[in-house]
């Protein structure tokens, strides 16, 4: 062939209309353009049918609504959890904690698909039947009772009012045992509180009615009550021009967006509450019905001299003046609310600061009025009745039949040995190991116990102490129920039902309670009459109406306060500022100390120089207390929680730092007696001198799943729990700490 | 092991031990390179430490700047075929060698540095004609076939491959024809190299980028164009030079060197003018506009105002300058330091439009973050030095790359 | 090409005085939209959050600071004419769209190729890259919604006003013969936040709550100076929190205050 510039043309053009018109190219350009949106490891959700259902979040208290899609492979699962707009609290609101529920339902890396028995010496699981575990437990239950020790057997529950709490309470006391305690809520203290000073003890704040609200620390808006209802309401009433006034030592969201803010030294909010308290006795600005009530005048004395503006002013910080105006400004209003609790971190709170805050409300006149403080209307259920009572020494020292029971104090007198070992732990909800009280001690306890139950729907810090894990179910996926939120002025009731099936092999713990008890028969079964939980709550609800109408519905909400005169039921029939129940419960009734009145914070009482007060960041990013965190709640944490892939951050003051050498992001080491963890330093501005604040809900250890493993360290691992010297309850607002340098 | 006979007419090449051993550097650098490749493709850009705020890195810097150095190519083209200056015929050659490696090298580069290489056509079938970057694609991918035409009768110069008598051949009808492409590489060129810098001065969310223009260009895409075609043959020359000094022996002529020199000093003198007014008009009046001051994008981390003196002061007007001086072209060393300034100052006006552009916040509440490259980022990069290198001593060692060689060394 | 051609502009008013910055907007539009879980989630310039609550302060030392909450999703810019968003007009292979008839700024992840000149483009770092496959748990899965489809690595993907609920919602107004009203569209964060603070509708219909809301005095935009023209609205009282939202010479800007 003769190469000319014809043929070179010719060859050219030839290759390039020949592989043009070949079928390579585009071939495999569809190839790789299909290649690239097939990744096998991407997944492929599948379609179906859309569904919505209602339910409720125990742990929020959120009114939801589910999106089920029904498919052909994979079959009915939920999507999502979104808020249920019918629901009169929550409005359709959510708070991150319902949005991202589905991750915890929905993730075989974390969740306990049947029994599994612990190897003590490897660690490792083995699944059993759920009949094995049960013969397992009702064996040594059987074992005990048999030895005379049926009371050394001691449960954790979580919620004491929920339908698995009851069941759980009649369980131990048909069983024999009077050792069970329930996670330490503030609804405890504000129940006592409530019931030293009126004898009420299921009150709450009418904040929405209220035109002038004081907060003595309390997270309006990062966690109190039923945070998407307090919300709602926190808008409606910010729309008609209320003013709140934030008491606390820690800009916080709540501080920012209060009109006033009272920045005073930690642990002393109740003390401004009684300087505010000793200006309107002292300016008579107290209510008419406050000044006839029992011991008013030796209130007024004990205000007048240990609480007088300038005496409060010296060690709450907060200027004598600013007390004086808040505390005239809350007189003068019409409607005038003080509101307490919960601490931060989950924090029960300590019972005179709740006294000191409810006396504040009582010399206001407010009790039963439209906002002020309400005694919510009962609900009307049917509870399963009271259990029976144990004639055996209760563990915490607690009185017989005394509710709540201080499970701090249990474990640290099963681990002495005083007044008894604890010859088994059945742990029915929640995460002691993880979220304590006082982490390090609940830790403690389970690994020493001989023998350790825990029903839980994840392999979390208590399930890897555990020796038989039960698998427990999500609110999603069986029967529960919930109460009146934290501090709602109003009753309610929140119904779960299950949506989907069960995971696995997973019980709701009432249904794994009721199994056993119908396993180990005689006192025990005659005490839980029910096949199921669903049966337990039928007759529980039976006069709400239909269970499954209710269920259906989710919720019962009555729709106002209960207005209209307080029924006292003090010894002396009318509000009590010399509280005779609190003489009566404590045996202490001279000095003052049945009186409201403010303790300095163990915490503060002692300590060098250089140590600083902790307290807990509230916030609903994180969680608080057992819940667990989720990937998209982490997700959402920004670098003042959690940094440099998994190093807690604090907050401590710019100047505070400065003078411990301290910049951003300094590697430290926060130790308190009962424990420490690794963080780093954030300077925020906010922060009142003198104090680190730490984030909650981090510093997961044990089986957590990869995302939440090990990021951060754990609060309550550093946090010391004392017990109230009034409610006996264990408190962990604030822990003496020091700060050192690390690394 | 003879292969001299591969070598080009009337010229003496290293010992193959040597070369072979001077080889090892670019394919030590290769390994690399192919080991982060891998691990990029394979892992994903997560290899990398390029992130939401820096969603360009080194990468994109290394890109943009071979691609102005590799300038020399199409603008020495087009003043030797089109132009018709002559004497650049001895220095036209290794323009295009380095424009071929510098413009494959790039698109290499890119096929890495975009999250999904099977879909690279996109640009090209799903064409947004809005985009500086589409017009980019289509003119460095249409450049560098241009530029694969012009190296291949090269190619077949070869001493051993001209033998054949079809393909020397080939190659005459491809050198008939050269004049066409080096036109179509003229007019792809100046607007690749445009578009380049359009993609920066349209990013008008962008302060630090975005600048005013004419029509829908901005004047970065004019400043662009400047600053690669001044920069362009400098780079050439420095290549020539560095290969002089590696062979020890004369490859070119001074004069076509002074030539270059004062080529790139020309038009960096115009370049220079038009680049103050302009940093003098967004400072003055595209910034304020915005809510900013120049101090504003100049106090980021490292990121001060020293960089705008280096590359306008230092890599900008000194060279400038430097090569207006007849005798600052005559010696070989500053004309050399010159050069070399002038090529950082472009590779410096590079890394701070991707780098600096997106390492300043613009939102208020916004922080700083900071980059700085993985080892795999390196490696590629060294990657594209190492392929020029490779591919440059291969040209030397057996293409007649220099006309004058032989003349020069006799 | 002119603005405004379409008969739908929707937008969002965010009230900032409302805003507690509790990020349920955040995880809600993260379980809507199937956002994935990275395994270091602190690693914020990879980490993927369509809608960002971002924390700002006032800078005062304590007890006078305060502290504010600003959410961003994307800002569905429309630029000088529609087309002309930065990141639109950027982009070499047309994955990202701005949609005339609704004025939303769609992003088409499966065409994407990932060069990343919208990510860069954006001055809200509303684009977020897929710089990993997604780890997805074991039996994770079964919570993933079909109706936006989980993203592939390598791909640049963003907050798209949750359009499928406009499709679906427009699906349903077909078969039932109506039009879209106020309350079928809405997005997963407004729906989600507790305290009211998001507003979302059509900004052109004067039915539509954002409507009135957007002309409110005391209603700024984000960089509202760049000329992105964005349709996403920040309320707030509150001047420091107002100069936060976009950049300011020294004296230029004047506290606005409420009319009442």
């Amino acid at each position: 062939m003769n190469w000319d510039r014809r043929a070179f043309v010719k060859f050219a053009v030839g290759a390039v209309v020949g592989l043009h018109a070949s079928p390579l190219i585009p071939k495999l350009m569809d190839d790789s353009a299909i290649w690239t949106q097939n990744w096998s490891w991407v997944p492929n959700p599948e379609d179906g049918g859309l569904a919505f259902a209602n339910t409720v979040n125990p742990a929020t208290g959120t009114g939801v609504r589910v999106r089920l899609i029904k498919g052909r492979m994979m079959g009915e699962r939920i999507i999502r959890v979104e808020g249920n707009p019918e629901h009169p609290l929550s409005q359709g609101g959510v708070v991150p904690a319902d949005a991202s529920a589905v991750q915890l339902l929905y993730n075989d890396e974390v969740r306990v698909a049947a029994p599994l028995v612990r190897d003590k010496k490897t660690g490792m699981y083995r699944e059993i039947t759920w009949q094995q575990a049960l013969d397992m437990v009702g064996g040594k239950l059987a074992e005990l009772a048999k030895a005379g020790k049926a009371h050394t057997v001691v449960a954790l529950g979580d919620e004491a009012d929920s339908i698995h709490g009851q069941i759980l309470s009649r369980f131990m006391a048909a069983y024999g045992s009077p050792n069970l305690a329930f996670a330490p809520r503030a609804d405890d203290t504000l129940a006592l509180a409530a019931w030293a000073l009126t004898g009420q003890t299921d009150v709450g704040f009418d904040l929405m009615n209220a035109s002038y609200v004081v907060s003595f620390g309390t997270p309006l808006l990062e966690g109190f009550g039923a945070p998407v209802a307090v919300r709602k309401a926190f808008v409606e009433w910010k729309k008609s021009k209320g003013a709140l006034v934030q008491v606390e030592p820690r800009v916080s969201v709540t501080a920012s967006q209060a009109g006033t803010f009272l920045a005073c030294k930690p642990g002393t909010e109740a003390l401004v509450a009684l300087g505010m308290a000793a200006v309107m006795a002292e300016q008579g600005l107290a209510d008419e019905s406050a000044t006839s009530a029992y011991g008013y005048a030796e209130f007024k004395a004990a205000l007048a001299k240990d609480y007088n503006p300038k005496k409060v002013a010296e060690l709450s910080g907060v200027p004598a003046d600013k007390i004086v105006a808040v505390a005239k400004a809350f007189a003068k209003s019409p409607k005038a609310v003080a509101v307490c609790g919960p601490g931060p971190g989950g924090d029960p709170g300590r019972l005179a600061d709740f006294m000191a805050v409810m006396a504040l409300n009582g010399l206001k006149g407010n009790l039963g009025k439209p906002g002020g403080v309400a005694a919510r209307k009962p609900l009307g259920l049917k509870a399963l009745g009271e259990p029976a009572n144990v004639d055996k020494p209760r563990l915490d020292g607690g009185k017989k039949g005394m509710k709540p029971a201080n499970a701090l104090a249990l474990a640290q007198a099963a681990l002495a040995g005083q007044p008894y070992k604890a010859g088994m732990v059945l742990v029915a909800g929640g995460n002691p190991a993880y979220a304590g009280p006082q982490a390090g001690v609940m830790s403690e306890f389970l690994s020493s116990a001989p023998f350790v139950v825990a029903i839980t729907p994840l392999l979390d810090e208590t399930a890897a102490l555990a020796d038989l894990v039960l698998p427990g179910t999500t609110f999603l996926e069986g029967w529960t129920d919930c109460r009146s939120s934290y501090g709602s002025p109003v009753s309610s009731y929140g119904l779960a039902r299950p949506l989907v099936k069960p995971y696995a092999q997973a019980k709701t713990v009432g249904d794994a309670l009721l199994a056993l008890a119908a396993k180990l028969g005689g006192a025990v079964a005659g005490a839980l009459p029910f096949a199921s939980v669903e049966e337990a709550l039928k007759a529980q609800t039976a006069p709400l109406g239909d269970l499954a109408e209710l269920a259906k519905k989710s919720y019962f909400v009555q729709d106002k306060p209960a207005y209209g005169p307080f029924a006292f039921k003090t010894p002396s029939g009318k509000l009590e500022f010399h509280s005779q129940n609190l003489a009566a419960l404590t045996g202490k009734n001279s000095d003052g100390a049945a009186l409201p009145h403010w303790e300095k914070p163990a915490a503060l009482a002692h300590g060098d120089g250089h140590a600083l007060a902790m307290a807990a960041v509230p916030s609903l990013r994180s969680a608080t207390g057992f819940q667990p965190l989720t990937p998209h709640m982490l997700k959402v944490l920004d670098g003042n929680t959690l940094r440099h892939k998994d190093e807690l951050v604090v907050e401590i003051n710019p100047k505070t730092a400065a003078e411990m050498h301290l910049a951003e992001d300094s590697m430290i080491v926060v130790t308190s007696a009962v424990g420490s963890v690794d963080a780093r330093v954030h300077l925020y501005a906010g922060a009142a001198p003198g104090m680190v604040f730490m984030p909650t809900g981090l510093g997961h250890g044990a089986v957590s799943d990869a995302y939440t493993l090990g990021k951060g360290g754990n609060f309550y691992r550093v946090a010391e729990a004392a017990a109230d010297s009034l409610s006996g309850l264990p408190t962990w607002g604030l822990t003496r700490v020091t700060v050192t340098k690390r690394g | 092991m003879d292969d001299s006979k591969f070598w080009p007419q009337g010229v003496k090449r290293c010992k193959p031990g040597m070369f072979i051993a001077w080889l090892l550097l670019p394919l030590a650098l290769g390994g690399w390179a192919t080991l982060s490749a891998f691990l990029c493709l394979y892992k994903g850009l997560n290899q990398t430490n390029m992130n939401d705020y820096f969603a360009f890195g080194v990468w994109i810097v290394v890109d943009l700047a071979i691609i102005a150095l590799g300038a020399g190519a199409f603008f020495t083209g087009y003043l030797t075929y089109v132009l018709r200056r002559h004497e650049l015929k001895n220095i036209i050659n290794a323009a295009v060698i380095i424009g071929f490696i510098c413009y494959s090298g790039a698109i290499l580069m890119l096929g890495i540095d975009i999250g999904q290489p099977a879909r690279g056509w996109f640009g090209f079938w799903h064409a947004n004609v809005h985009s500086m970057l589409t017009e980019v694609m289509f003119c460095i991918t249409t450049y560098a076939i241009v530029l694969i035409v012009e190296f291949v009768p090269l190619i077949l110069e070869n001493r051993q491959i001209s033998k054949v008598p079809d393909l020397a051949i080939f190659a005459h009808h491809l050198h008939r024809i050269m004049i066409v492409f080096a036109a179509t590489g003229t007019f792809l060129s100046f607007f690749h190299q445009g578009s380049l810098g359009g993609m920066f001065g349209v990013l008008y969310a962008r302060p630090f980028a975005f600048r005013t223009g004419y029509m829908i260009w901005p004047w970065t895409f004019f400043l662009f164009i400047l600053s690669a075609i001044a920069s362009g043959p400098s780079f050439t020359t420095l290549i020539v030079m560095w290969t002089e000094k590696m062979s020890g022996r004369q490859l070119t002529s001074h004069s076509v060197k002074m030539l270059m020199g004062k080529i790139s000093g020309f038009l960096l003198i115009f370049y220079m003018v038009l680049k103050t007014a302009d940093t003098a008009y967004w400072a003055n009046v595209t910034l304020p506009n915005m809510g900013l001051t120049m101090g504003d994008l100049y106090k980021q981390g490292p990121y001060g105002e020293w960089l705008l003196w280096v590359e306008l002061g230092l890599c900008g007007w000194l060279p400038a300058i430097m090569l207006m001086f007849q005798k600052v072209r005559e010696t070989y060393g500053l004309l050399a330091l010159a050069m070399i300034l002038n090529c950082s100052g472009a590779v410096f006006n590079r890394f701070v439009f991707t780098i600096q552009s997106l390492a300043i916040p613009v939102l208020p509440f916004e922080n700083f973050a900071s980059y700085l490259p993985s080892w795999q980022e390196w490696g590629i990069s060294a990657g594209v030095i190492a392929y020029g290198l490779l591919l440059f001593s291969l040209a030397y060692r057996y293409l007649p790359v220099f006309p004058q060689e032989a003349e020069l060394n006799k | 090409m002119s603005a405004n051609k379409g008969e739908h502009r929707f937008g969002m008013v965010i009230d900032l005085d409302k805003c507690t910055g509790c990020g349920a907007c955040s995880v809600a539009c993260m379980s809507e939209n199937n956002i994935g879980t990275l395994l270091d989630e602190t690693d914020k310039i990879r980490s993927i959050t369509w809608l960002r609550v971002y924390q700002i302060d006032n800078g005062k030392a304590f007890p006078d600071t305060q502290i504010a909450f600003i959410p961003r999703p994307c800002q569905h810019c429309e630029g000088s004419h529609g087309h002309h968003t930065p990141c639109v007009s950027v982009c070499p292979a047309t994955a990202t769209d701005y949609d005339e008839t609704t004025g939303i700024v769609s992003q088409i992840p499966t065409r994407c190729i990932g060069c990343r000149y919208c990510v860069g483009a954006c001055p809200y770092h509303a684009r977020y890259f897929n710089w990993f496959d997604v780890p997805w748990p074991k039996g994770a899965e079964r919570g993933l919604s079909p109706f936006v489809s989980p993203r592939m690595r390598g791909v640049v993907e963003k907050c798209t006003f949750c359009y499928h609920r406009y499709q679906r919602a427009k699906n349903k107004a077909f078969l039932e013969g109506g039009s879209v009203g106020e309350k079928d569209y809405q997005t997963a964060c407004t729906e989600a936040c507790p305290s009211g603070a998001i507003t979302f509708g059509d900004l052109n219909n004067p039915k539509h709550k954002v409507h009135e809301l957007a002309k409110n005095p005391l209603a700024f935009r984000l960089l509202e100076r760049l000329g992105t023209n964005t349709k996403v609205y920040y309320v707030s009282q509150r001047d420091w929190v107002q100069r936060k939202l976009d950049n300011y010479l020294a004296g230029e800007k004047l506290p606005v205050k409420a009319a009442s």
